[in-house]
């Protein structure tokens, strides 16, 4: 151990040791994301990606009251069950793969037809569930501490108007509760809205005051102001009269999803019981140590797993420290000798078992031995931290609200990523990735290795979760940028799928590479920061192993600033060009590397939910059939070279 | 001074009176009830409401009058007579003193001399008899409302009356502010509110100078005097400059300014995922946006008044520019001498 002397005593409170990590807007205050960078054919424009990540994560963390159908959704369900497609318009101009201009294969071309049935009438649930949460007139001041879904799939379907009398009350509130941006027209620009509509005297208060003694014309003149105008009554989503009885359905795709959206803030806002619940979410007697943040992360997540040991094992060595200070000190060693201080004795013990265990240690592997000694290192910190870099993210309530479960990295200069699945917040089924670095790294060996196979997942309640998965990107530095203008736009995109499927992940961390190798020669021209243009040199690329098998010649060009090149007509489906070699881009690179990594560890996991889901679709784990499925060796040659 | 004889008086102004009409018909035509006597009364005293601004005085020479008609006719008063004079009295002894005076007063009265008679006549052409206690009591708020010299504003609220009957009216009102009985309650409220105004446009004027201080204020704002740490912080720092911005975008004046802020919340894309901000009512915006500038207050010009603080910005502005001068000046100066001192490098050897 260091060598301590009396007066150098670490403090631990300054530092920030919380499993989570805050995502501050202000990393991006000065990047501009540049969409075309991350072009390949798998990536598509998912403008309603936001609205789907709101409700999964809604659900997420008010699972209590929502039926037990709905805590396996996954993303897809969403857009099978709304009937979303994503757009294959990038502002690129790209083929489409399967040579036709565009979209026409539906849903229901290629989906069973009970699948697409199950999914809609999940909508249903989802929205009949959030329609009775914001009505319900519970007073109870109780926080929900049991599962008790607010609708059941036997409601929606022994009723035939089940929804008529909410919608009733929808109707009657929903303009004081404030419409949905997209169902209002906006007559003016935003100047002529914010200046006074009239005034009403003719005048300003123009003859002398009526009190000499006090002088001042506090109301010179009174105006009237713009209001928004909610569109008229015959083209009011809200009053289409078939969603008394087909429930969300009875609306147009998009408008599904923009209901959707407000019905959750609605619901927020004046459900008793969500709002009760919020309330105790952000009221706790503690702060984190980072302070109240707009949105925060795992730290493995944000940082990365390795950085994340490290910070643990500074945290042990500090505290360690700390500690042999302590039993130096001469009123320390008299409470202990008249046994007054039982708890500082045990620590102590702690302390020489871990060091103990240390001495032994082939250097090598100390680091990993450190970590091994966990719960050791537990019982030293308690009443010194609240939790440490290695805790579960998820556990404490006082991370809760405003956590971001679905975050799986944040890369500067391009953006965030996403990986929306459910089930974050409950005892853990042994499937759950929503865990504590420790574990979840040990859950994803077991899946790599075959221990926990597909039927170990239904064997173990694998359905109760989300079996399919996208990664979705958020073009996080222009949604910064825009923000801090005021310049947002209701039709504008900052939503971006990567894949949606293991074939597609695998793709994806192809091209990952192409991201994270430095490129040979690659020239950077001064880029115009004020609308983010960018040109490269075009360079033979340099061939890589696995790599995509267009060999089309690369270009990276945004539709706005089409720079005229020797082969404008022969456009490549993927962009290939490294990140510019320049070290501001080193961390980006970083951050790149740990998402393919986490990514890459977290393809067996999805690829087993995908088979759990070919293979026992619906069937539902009793004993009997479980005890059959045992002996019935199913067929596995799924063959999934990585 | 020959009057023509077809000349007849104007009419007089017609006046708002609260009377019973059937007590006032009972005296003169005599119906109902011949059976059971009238019990004689004594007059009951002239309503005389203050805020109507008249004399004082004319109250006393009312007063003069009843007693004079009791005498008249002959009434003797009684203890009920006591109740309606000087209202309820609990004391026994003071009862029975108060009959006495009431019955020396009606036995002293006299009638209303020919000069007292002018007297009335002219007082009784003075102050506003037509504005009624609910007239009286909408000025009041509506003077709170939108300040006492805000005559146009003022009128708003009390149609139909006309612009120019209140300002005539608020004028008498604030000269002969005294004579209104309570007037201090009155006064105490008026002022309170128009504190209120006042604060607003000093708050406006504070978060316009605030914002004014950042080229990004979404993300460099800064509080100098945060909210208080004893109370629990639930908006996060971000979220509460967004507030800012928006309470700055929309101004403080506008009724609709939270409503306004919610919507724009739900609309923007950086807090799509943000429960606690996306669930937040107008009314708890309301209150966060009121803590937040308090603390603005703090920062700029506690407790002045708006019309200082413009002269102050003028007076820094003209001193900021005479420095400038002055400086120029001076290097001017500075510049010159240097010139001097190339030319002739050894002039102070002597």
């Amino acid at each position: 151990g260091p060598i301590a002397t009396e007066s150098s005593v670490p403090t631990l409170t300054n530092g920030n040791w919380t499993p989570n990590m805050p995502l501050l807007s202000s990393d991006y205050k000065t990047h501009h994301s540049i969409i075309s960078r991350l072009k390949n054919p798998n990536m598509k424009a998912v403008p309603y990606a936001g609205t789907i990540m709101k409700l999964m994560s809604f659900i997420n963390k008010f699972s209590l009251y929502f039926a037990k159908e709905l805590l396996n959704l996954s993303f897809q369900d969403f857009e099978i069950g709304l009937d979303l497609y994503p757009e294959d318009s990038l502002g690129i101009s790209s083929i489409n793969t399967e040579g036709s201009a565009h979209r026409t294969t539906l849903y229901q071309d290629f989906v069973p037809i009970k699948d697409i049935v199950s999914a809609q009438d999940k909508m249903n649930l989802l929205f009949l569930t959030l329609l009775k949460l914001t009505f319900s007139t519970s007073k109870s001041n109780e926080l929900q501490k049991t599962h008790h879904p607010h609708a059941t799939m036997n409601q929606l379907h022994s009723s035939k108007k089940i929804f008529a009398h909410l919608m009733k009350q929808l109707r009657a509130h929903a303009k004081d509760w404030g419409y949905p941006k997209e169902w209002k027209f906006e007559t003016l620009d935003v100047e002529a809205f914010l200046k006074p509509k009239s005034q009403i005297f003719e005048n300003d208060e123009l003859e002398d005051p009526v009190d000499p003694k006090n002088g001042s014309i506090l109301t010179k003149n009174l105006y009237t102001w713009h209001q928004q105008e909610i569109v008229p009554l015959e083209s009011d989503p809200l009053y289409i009269s078939e969603l008394d009885r087909n429930g969300i359905l009875a609306l147009e795709p998009h408008d599904r999803v923009i209901l959707f959206r407000s019905l959750l803030d609605w619901c927020s806002a004046q459900s008793p019981q969500i709002r009760n619940e919020i309330y105790h979410l952000s009221h706790f007697k503690r702060d984190p140590s980072f302070g109240i943040q707009t949105q925060h992360a795992p730290r493995y997540m944000v940082e990365g797993a390795s950085i994340t040991l490290a910070q643990f094992r500074k945290l042990c060595s500090m505290v360690q420290t700390k500690y042999e200070i302590r039993s130096k000190k001469k009123h320390v060693k008299k409470q202990i000798e008249s046994g007054k201080r039982a708890d500082l004795v045990k620590k102590f013990d702690f302390l020489k078992e871990i060091k103990a265990e240390m001495k032994k240690t082939p250097k090598e592997e100390k680091d990993q031995v450190m970590i091994a000694l966990y719960d050791k290192w537990c019982g030293l910190f308690e009443g010194e931290l609240q939790d440490n870099p290695l805790s579960d993210p998820f556990e404490d309530e006082l991370y809760k609200l405003r956590q971001q479960e679905f975050f799986i990295g944040r890369v500067p200069q391009i953006g965030d990523f996403y990986l929306p699945r459910l089930h974050a917040y409950d005892s853990s089924p042994i499937a759950s990735t929503y865990r504590d670095l420790r574990s979840l790294q040990e859950l994803l060996r077991k899946f790599s290795d075959g221990t926990v196979d597909a039927f170990t997942l239904f064997e173990n309640h694998g359905q109760e979760m989300s079996s399919q998965f996208k990664v979705i990107y958020h073009d996080t530095p222009s949604v910064v940028r825009d923000t801090v203008h005021g310049k947002y736009t209701a039709n504008k995109n900052y939503w971006f799928e990567m894949c949606c499927d293991t074939v597609t992940l695998k793709e994806f961390l192809d091209f990952l590479e192409y991201k994270i190798t430095p490129g040979d020669t690659v020239k950077v021209q001064d880029h115009n920061a004020l609308n983010g243009q960018m040109s490269l040199d075009d360079n033979p690329e340099k061939e890589l192993n696995g790599a995509d098998s267009t060999t089309l010649p690369p270009h990276e060009s945004d539709k706005e600033n089409e720079k005229p090149s020797p082969d404008t007509n022969s456009n490549s489906l993927i962009n290939k060009h490294p990140l510019p070699k320049e070290a501001r881009f080193n961390a980006a690179r970083t951050k790149l590397e740990y998402l393919k990594k986490f990514l890459t560890d977290m393809l067996p996991v999805l690829q087993t939910f995908e088979t759990l889901k070919e293979q026992y679709s619906d069937m539902k784990p009793g004993k009997r059939l479980l005890r059959r499925a045992q002996t019935r060796s199913i067929n596995y040659n799924a063959s999934y070279d990585s | 001074d020959i009057i023509s004889p077809i000349w007849t008086n104007p009419t007089k102004r017609e006046r708002k009176e609260n009377y019973s009409v059937d007590g006032y018909y009972k005296d003169v035509l005599q119906t109902g009830r011949a059976s059971t006597p009238n019990h004689p009364r004594m007059p009951r005293p002239r309503p005389f409401y203050s805020h109507q601004l008249q004399s004082p005085q004319l109250k006393a020479l009312y007063e003069k009058e009843r007693m004079w008609n009791t005498k008249k006719s002959g009434y003797v008063p009684t203890q009920e007579d006591v109740k309606t004079t000087y209202g309820n009295i609990i004391d026994e002894e003071e009862k029975k003193q108060k009959l006495e005076i009431l019955k020396i007063s009606v036995a002293n009265a006299q009638p209303l001399t020919e000069e007292e008679e002018n007297q009335k006549s002219e007082w009784e052409k003075e102050g506003f008899p037509n504005w009624s206690k609910t007239d009286f009591r909408k000025f009041i708020s509506a003077s709170g409302k939108y300040g006492r010299n805000s005559i146009q504003a003022i009128t708003l609220d009390l149609a139909p009356k006309t612009y120019d009957e209140v300002r005539e009216y608020a004028k008498s009102f604030w000269a002969y502010i005294e004579r209104v009985e309570d007037y201090e309650k009155h006064l105490k409220y008026i002022e309170t509110e128009e504190e209120k105004i006042k604060r607003v446009k000093q708050q406006q004027e504070a978060l316009r100078r605030k914002i004014s201080q950042y080229a990004n204020p979404f993300i460099d704002l800064k509080l100098n005097h945060p909210p208080s740490t004893n109370n629990k912080r639930t908006f996060s720092e971000e979220e509460d400059r967004f507030i800012l911005i928006l309470l700055f975008k929309y101004g403080l004046d506008r009724d609709d300014v939270y409503e306004l802020i919610r919507d724009e919340i739900r609309s923007c894309p950086l807090f799509e995922l943000d429960f606690f901000f996306q669930s937040r009512t107008p009314v708890e915006l309301a209150r966060r946006a009121s803590t937040l500038l308090q603390c603005l207050e703090k920062e700029f010009n506690d407790g002045l008044v708006l019309e200082d603080v413009k002269d102050r910005l003028k007076q820094e502005d003209e001193s900021g520019k005479r420095m400038r001068e002055e400086m120029e000046v001076e290097e001017q100066q500075a510049k010159e001498e240097q010139q001097i001192k190339a030319v002739e490098p050894t002039t102070d050897m002597e």
